[in-house]
């Protein structure tokens, strides 16, 4: 046991931003702080609560209110599975530490439950968010008594341990018994596949509870064998038991759900002792590939500038590591599936045939839409895809790299910059202008957007870097952490979509309620992105260069 | 020429280098030792621009670092103390890499290429990703990519570490010659035998402060009777 507490211990202590003796930085980092719990973490609280307040609340009356708990839970479960499962596989089998330590004395159990913990440490800040939240939104809507509290404390705390159980077990399995998987590279492409159709699960289920709190409540009452529940509840068996103890304050149903979760973490860590070290014989080096001989190699070397030299690292880079594949550049190109799902979900007809009538019908109403819907989008999707708020801390080990070339930090700047415009851009408008030529929008809208679009992309993208050079997180494990434990890429995200939301509900009100004009209201997102753009290249001329400079950190 | 004059550095109230001055003359190799923690990564860090000392002077090749860093960079080859960089690039994608960066032109990168494949064995593992390689062969790339552009002034961070017999022997052979053409070199290490052989002068550091700059007989006549390793271990405290 004190093995397993040592192990935790240092792997925690390892994973943790080094804190700045920099008055100035320290105090930016709790802005930081503070923006990303603003727009981040309390609108999906928000959420969260008055999901399980109206669904509580409905249910109340057929006094089935722990549905409305557990389906929130479900929710947050299946998040806790989504984000889980690449972190728990790059703890147990990539993180860096683990070639130094199992050459100790140490057993599986220990090692895998050391890693567990920290996952858990890492994975849980969100999920502890939400589930006090929807907590709270149970409180508001029930009466309930002590044992609700004592049994809410324990969700609190415990709920996503199943999840990240499965998380754990099917790591080892993959990894033991997968006689395909044979090197990293390949485990990450089978986890980009399970993520993709986790996503999709998750897509479905969102759509499901983003119908109105009535629809939700009619749904459960009408149809309380649905096999979708049935089959919720067997994925996630601890649920049912939580929801009922916290909704009837149950003492059963509270001992069996913490059984439970002791017979999960038990299996995962006797399944370890068996499997988990044999894991590691199918993660070999890199098989001998085909290699091109001296005199190919020198024929394909010629000269470029060094601007497109850096260029092309950093794409190959982002191209190259998986865990930046699958998180950066995969899901500028991914979108429409998910906007495709959503469609199709929708009860009205959204072909291309309809769009095509209601455009004509209703031209300006679809030009705002598209106009302010790239702004939006573009926004979102710049800093979502956290190439530029990263772009200093993916250097890790490499930054000093940036220091000692002969290459200014503005070129160096302006090329990370680009990366992140170029894919976010090519992204998005490799469907939107075909999508806006069948709709046949009319071809000024579609300019308007795209300029704005650039304009947002370009803000957004400099905007991330610059959030990333106060204070980069240069000391990191694996690629992976480099984006789930980089505060700047969460407040680069909230910033982006605090200021989406802002301009979509102002633009809308503007355009619907106040009858003004759709070229008014384009000229006015131009001058307010054109304001923004000069704001944050004024604080990265200020600023930004010597954020370099002065970072010492590598 | 390689000159560094009353460089102070401190980190969180530990002055890691304190008031240094030291020339590496054209034609000289000089070495850079002292014990773990003396500073010596540090200066060469400053030396490279990497970081900024609190105050003095560093000057290559006629460039001051603070004042024209684009200019003293260009003429540097810096080999850093860890050769894990870019793994994801292929050793001939990270030598082009750095051959465009330093503006290398396509002929003069090509015949140099083809010179350290040959003499440090990277021929075969050149196509591969530098991930699959081993700590030898990714130190040796590093070598290759830090003096692809021929640079007038090296400053290497214990270059010799994990390279293999025949490696080591070519890097120390590449360093007499490019010394012999009247460039500089500085390099650390904490092999004193390699010290003794190779350079022409020795820097001993110690709590960041130079307690030796000049030449082994210079060094040798202030201790006789002493070997290099015994002066070491007095000059520094650890005897």
């Amino acid at each position: 046991m004190s093995t397993y507490i040592a192990l935790t211990k240092s792997f925690i202590k390892s994973l943790q931003m080094s804190k700045s003796s920099d008055k100035r930085t320290r105090i930016t980092m709790k802005v930081v702080v503070a923006v990303v719990v603003l727009f981040i973490f309390v609108p999906v609280a928000i959420f969260c609560a008055l999901m399980t307040y109206g669904l509580v609340d409905g249910l109340s009356y057929f006094h089935i209110e722990d549905l409305g708990v557990a389906m929130v839970f479900h929710m947050i479960c299946l998040f806790s599975l989504f984000f889980g499962f690449n972190v728990i596989f790059s703890e147990l089998y990539f993180s860096s530490d683990i070639e130094f330590v199992r050459p100790w004395p140490v057993k599986a159990w220990e090692l895998v439950a050391a890693k567990f913990t920290v996952s858990y440490y890492v994975d849980n800040a969100m999920q502890v968010f939400m589930v006090i939240a929807s907590l709270v939104g149970f409180f508001f809507a029930a009466k309930p008594g002590v044992m609700s509290y004592v049994s809410s404390v324990f969700a609190i705390v415990t709920l996503p341990i199943l999840p990240l159980c499965y998380c754990g077990i099917l790591s080892m399995i993959v990894m033991r018994f997968t006689k395909f998987v044979k090197n990293k590279e390949g485990v990450q492409r089978i986890t980009a596949v399970v993520l993709a159709f986790l996503i999709l699960v998750f897509v479905i289920l969102f759509r499901v509870l983003a119908s109105s709190a009535e629809d939700a409540v009619h749904f459960f009452v009408t149809e309380t064998n649905s096999p979708f529940v049935e089959y919720m509840n067997r994925i996630f068996p601890t649920v049912h038991f939580i929801s009922k103890a916290i909704a009837y304050g149950s003492v059963t149903d509270l001992l069996i759900y913490l059984l439970i979760n002791v017979v999960a973490v038990s299996l995962m860590l006797l399944l370890s002792e068996l499997v988990y070290f044999k894991g590691f014989e199918n993660l070999v080096a890199n098989g001998k590939a085909k290699t091109r001989g001296l005199s190919q190699l020198l024929e394909s070397s010629t000269m470029t500038t060094p601007f497109k030299a850096y260029f092309i690292k950093e794409l190959r880079i982002l191209v190259r590591t998986p865990s930046f594949f699958t998180n950066c550049v995969i899901p500028n190109f991914i979108w429409p599936v998910f906007i495709l799902i959503i469609l199709k979900m929708q009860t009205y007809d959204a072909s291309l045939p309809a769009l095509r009538v209601y455009n004509l019908n209703y031209p300006k109403t679809v030009g705002f839409f598209l106009i302010v819907g790239a702004v939006v989008f573009s926004l979102i999707m710049s800093s979502l895809n956290s190439i530029a708020s990263n772009s200093i801390s993916r250097e890790g080990k490499h930054f000093q790299f940036m220091k000692y070339i002969p290459v200014s930090y503005d070129t160096q700047w302006d090329i990370k910059v680009l990366v992140s415009f170029l894919l976010t851009f090519i992204g998005i408008w490799m469907y939107l202008l075909p999508a806006c030529i069948l709709i046949h929008i009319n071809f000024i809208y579609v300019l308007v957007a795209i300029m704005l679009s650039i304009l947002s992309i370009t803000f957004s993208s400099y905007m991330g870097i610059y959030l990333d050079s106060i204070q980069p997180k240069l000391v990191w494990d694996d690629e992976l952490s480099v984006l789930r434990e980089n505060t700047n890429v969460a407040l680069s995200m909230g910033i982006a979509l605090g200021i989406s939301m802002a301009i979509g509900a102002v633009c809308y009100a503007f355009f619907a309620f106040l009858k003004v004009r759709l070229l008014l209201v384009s000229l006015a997102l131009f001058v307010l992105l054109a304001l923004l753009n000069l704001f944050v290249l004024w604080r990265t001329a200020k600023n930004g260069k010597r954020h370099i400079a002065e970072q010492e950190e590598m | 020429m390689l000159e560094i004059s009353g460089v102070t550095k401190t980190f969180n109230d530990l002055k890691a280098v304190d008031n240094l001055s030291f020339k590496v003359n054209d034609g000289e190799i000089v070495g850079f030792v002292g014990p773990n923690g003396a500073g010596k990564t540090t200066t060469m860090k400053i030396l490279t621009g990497i970081l900024k000392p609190d105050c003095g002077r560093v000057n290559v090749n006629g460039f001051d670092m603070a004042k024209s860093p684009l200019e003293a960079k260009e003429i540097i080859g810096y080999i850093a103390d860890s050769p894990d960089m870019f793994l994801r690039l292929k050793g001939i994608e990270f030598l082009n890499f750095i051959a465009d960066i330093y503006k290398v032109p396509t002929d003069v990168r090509r015949e140099r290429i083809e010179i350290f494949a040959t003499r440090f064995g990277l021929v075969d593992a050149l196509d591969l990703p530098m991930q699959s390689y081993s700590h030898g062969m990714r130190q040796k790339t590093m070598v290759a990519a830090a003096l692809v552009h021929n640079p007038p002034v090296w400053i290497l961070d214990e270059p010799l570490i994990g390279l293999d017999p025949k490696s080591a022997y070519e890097l120390k052979n590449m360093m007499r010659e490019h010394a012999a053409k009247g460039n500089c070199v500085l390099f650390s290490t904490h092999v004193l035998e390699v010290a003794e052989k190779l350079c022409d002068k020795i820097i001993i550091i110690n709590h960041g402060k130079d307690i030796f700059y000049g030449t082994m007989d210079e060094l040798s006549a202030k201790y006789p009777g002493q070997d290099f390793e015994q002066i070491f271990l007095e000059m520094t405290g650890e005897k």
